[in-house]
């Protein structure tokens, strides 16, 4: 619904359409019927946050329970934050127009450390106080999600509930209680939040003490009012049997991912070593193809879309994927409906795979080899070799491609210029297939598009005691890359520094950083994953005007004994398997995947003290 | 059903037998801030859901055909829009109304369907009933201000040329009627301009030339466009 008090400006704003609902399968309820209001905030704009498939299933699950009405909420592009102070008008729900602080929940969602200030912005408009501690008892819950409450502590003040894993079932527990105290007749926020503690996968940040040692580090972390000492992150037991949603809100205005989205497993078995996802969703579960195809089509009916996308850390991994692409093959054809099949491996690229991809529409081919020499891909334990790469682009090239991209990192632990180099190397031995292939496309020629981001060492990784390289190592290294690069075939790309440096200080930042966030959200920062928006001068001032040294966070090598800022969370993985991957990871030896071989990472003791790796295994061998 | 040769309007479009139709809608509410790009995602995902069996253009990449006679600015609401389609199954024109209406955004309403009558070269004109406050003015001095403004001989106002330059142009020759009413609150204008496609005047220009002519700003400006003419003035069908 459109709140006609913007109408008089709307147009006035750049994309209009992000800001007035409305769209189909966008669920309305009537207030009199609701006694649970949530905001499910994304702190990115309409675009980006529309995209997301971990808010359309929560969104549906909320919205599913009668009496609970969840709305979606984004982040205003700073015209329409401007227009929106000039006239008073407050953050609102876009379902029903309606200001956050008349919500009983307000719900962030943190996918990347440069959205946090938007969470300010979002919380200002909505005149929401920015620490739990200054919230009056009828002001909304602040609870946050998402894969970066892996560390939630730079935000912990902010947080009053904080949700560890996945959400399905701990938010309807979340509602339930909630729903006890409200109808008792005098909710006591303080004691909600209490009791809201003994739900498994709920931290309640204020009830922990932390001090500090003289050189900044932690010294203790302390539970108070019987809140558990570890707090455990939930997940879903079961995939075939989780509630996914029967449709999406389908946006009025295009969106970046604008197509269904079906999951097919959670967690990864690779245990690349630089990839958070890889250990925080641990640990690898399945859904049956039979599920995942019945979504699919279900989906597509439901939202008109005509592209599917199968999604996971590593689609090539999924076990039943030939059974899979057969089935959906059957109706995809036919309602000229094309599937997509991000975050392929390197070696999981076959010419049969490729043929089924390209029956409806051919898209691009991404790979990530990540490093450019086998000695820092066996340190990062990618377990991809330089032979694969190639014969991935022979089949590509031999399929018809003639553009592939590749994704490398720079400021890997432990590398040097030669691995710097290699990156250009490896590229340069793409374009050469392509010229060694008798069947290449005539009068085409070949690009090979190289990109390379900044590593950022992230917590729950066997790099989180690993420093980032400084700045200047950062350009000096993209500086060598740009020079080990002749062909004009190969296309260079590389990531700003700077962010990733904010990004490595937000990743692995404790209580002391929220100061940090006020102020410079206070001097204007807002949007940061923005090239236009961000400015790392101004965090900078930020920094020094709380006596924060950034360097502190980002790019200082921490002992295995100093007490993390995350220490007291529980992703299932032990800190022993994590000092252990790192000490292979200095000796560049890597670990073979979890069906090859279990590396006790400590995640089994999630599902029951039996990998539901082995799990899924023995159950279809029986 | 499907669809057979001799049965009224229906032609053979490289090889499939089609049924061109026409469905006259409504664009307004939130749907008014979606541009036409979106009306023409919006509209293809619509007809999927709702299963209406549509033709689809051949080729390596094939989509729905569907054109709009009168794309319509982003913010304008409009009462009598049309899009064109081809059927490729029999469908009664109230099934295809109603499968379409349980299937569209808010703002979005089919109000007819219908075949192709008319083709879209035999637009001419279209009227817009613009609804008008203006900050520090009451409606009787906009409304007046407004009849002083359209009864000038000349009205020069700023308009983009093709090379996305702003250019001058009196626009008074193409105003074909106006009418300028005090609502007591707002101020009432309705326009009628040339459309189609040989030569199209969007109301916007005027009301900037009238806002920079007057130096006012205004507070609302709903424009709707409420008709689409022929040449003959009657309503494109």
């Amino acid at each position: 619904m459109v709140r006609s008090d913007i109408e008089t400006f709307l147009l006035s704003v750049e994309k209009p359409g992000r800001y007035v609902g409305g769209e189909p399968n966008s669920v309305v309820k009537d207030k009199k019927d609701v006694n649970i209001r949530f905001a499910f905030c994304f702190p990115d704009v309409y675009e980006i946050g529309m995209s997301h498939l971990g808010m359309k299933i929560l969104y549906g699950l909320y919205n599913s329970v009668p009496d609970v009405w969840c709305e979606r909420v984004f982040a205003p592009w700073p015209d329409m934050e401007a227009k929106m102070r000039e006239h008073s008008i407050p953050l609102y729900g876009l379902e029903s127009g309606d200001s956050l602080k008349e919500f009983d929940f307000v719900g962030f969602t943190l996918q990347y450390e440069l959205s946090y200030s938007n969470i300010f912005t979002m919380l200002d408009l909505s005149g929401i106080p920015f620490r739990s501690a200054e919230r009056a008892n009828n002001d909304p819950i602040v609870v946050l999600g998402g894969p970066c409450v892996c560390n939630p502590e730079p935000l912990a003040d902010l947080a009053d509930i904080v949700s560890l894993g996945e959400g399905e079932e701990v938010s309807i527990e979340m509602f339930d209680l909630y729903r006890r105290h409200k109808q008792s007749g005098h909710f006591d926020r303080k004691r909600f939040l209490r009791e809201a503690a003994n739900i498994p996968g709920l931290y309640i940040p204020s009830l922990y003490d932390v001090t500090y040692n003289p050189d900044g580090t932690i010294g203790s972390f302390t539970p108070k009012d019987g809140a558990p000492e570890k707090i455990q992150k939930r997940i879903i037991q079961d995939m075939s049997k989780v509630y996914y949603p029967e449709n999406f809100v389908v946006p009025i205005i295009e969106i970046v991912h604008d197509r269904a989205v079906t999951e097919i497993f959670r967690g990864c078995i690779r245990g690349c070593r630089f990839c958070q996802a890889g250990y925080i969703y641990r640990p690898n579960r399945e859904k049956d193809y039979a599920s995942v195809n019945a979504q699919s089509r279900s989906l597509c009916d439901t939202t008109g879309y005509d592209e599917v996308s199968l999604s996971s850390l590593s689609s090539s991994d999924y076990t039943e994927l030939p059974e899979l692409l057969d089935n959906m093959l059957d109706w995809t054809e036919q309602n000229k409906v094309s599937i997509s099949l991000p975050s392929l491996r390197i070696d999981g690229f076959s010419d049969e795979l490729t043929e089924k991809l390209q029956k409806v529409r051919r898209g691009g081919l991404t790979f990530a080899p990540e490093a450019g020499t086998q000695r820092l891909r066996d340190a990062i334990n990618k377990n991809v070799t330089e032979e694969e790469v190639l014969n991935t682009c022979r089949t590509a090239f031999n399929g018809g491609w003639t553009n592939v991209k590749l994704y490398f990192m720079l400021g890997l632990p432990t590398e040097t210029l030669e691995d710097v180099e290699g990156i250009g190397e490896l590229s340069q031995k793409v374009v050469d297939e392509f010229y060694r292939n008798p069947n290449k496309p005539k009068g085409k020629g070949v690009n090979v598009t190289s990109s390379a981001s900044t590593f950022v060492p992230k917590p729950f990784t066997p790099f989180q005691w690993e420093p980032q390289d400084e700045i200047d190592t950062i350009h000096m290294k993209q500086q060598h890359l740009r020079d080990s690069v002749r062909s004009r075939k190969i296309t260079l790309n590389w990531h700003d520094a700077d962010t990733s440096f904010l990004e490595a200080v937000f990743a692995r930042g404790d209580r002391k950083l929220m100061d940090v966030l006020i102020r410079a959200y206070e001097k204007g920062c807002r949007f940061d994953g923005w090239d236009e928006y961000f400015k790392l001068a101004v965090w900078r001032e930020a920094f020094a005007e709380c006596n924060i040294d950034p360097a502190f966070y980002a790019n200082r090598r921490r002992s295995y004994d100093e007490i993390l800022p995350w220490d007291h969370l529980d992703y299932g993985i032990t800190k022993e398997f994590l000092i252990r991957e790192h000490k292979k990871a200095l000796a560049a030896e890597t670990t073979p995947h979890c069906r090859l071989k279990c590396a006790n990472c400590g995640a089994s003791k999630l599902t029951g003290g039996v990998c539901s790796v082995f799990k899924n295994r023995n159950e279809k061998r029986g | 059903m499907s669809l057979r040769i001799g049965m009224k309007n229906v032609v053979d479009i490289q090889g499939t037998l089609c049924l061109p139709i026409r469905v006259f809608f409504v664009k307004e509410g939130p749907s008014k801030y979606m541009s036409h790009l979106d009306l023409m995602r919006c509209m293809t995902r619509t007809i999927r859901r709702a299963g209406v069996p549509i033709w689809y253009t051949e080729g390596f990449n094939p989509h729905p055909f569907m054109t709009f006679a009168m794309p319509l600015s982003l913010g304008t609401s409009g009462m009598c829009e049309t899009m064109d389609i081809r059927l490729t199954e029999n469908m009664t024109f109230s099934e295809i109304k109603e499968r379409l209406n349980s299937a569209l955004c808010e703002g979005i309403e089919v109000t007819r369907v219908d075949y192709q009558v008319e083709k879209a070269t035999a637009i001419e004109s279209a009227v817009y009933r613009i609804t008008l406050t203006a900050q520090n003015k009451s409606s009787h001095e906009l409304s007046a201000a407004f009849k002083n403004y359209l009864s000038q001989n000349e009205i020069i106002v700023q308009k983009k040329n093709k090379k996305k330059q702003l250019v001058n142009m009196d626009v008074k020759p193409h105003i074909l009627s106006y009418e300028v009413a005090d609502e007591g609150n707002e101020t009432n204008l309705l326009l009628r301009l040339p459309a189609g496609t040989t030569l199209n005047v969007n109301p916007s220009i005027i009301l900037k030339g009238f806002e920079a002519a007057n130096g006012v700003a205004f507070d609302k400006c709903d424009i709707v466009r409420e008709r689409i003419l022929t040449g003959s003035g009657e309503d494109f069908r």
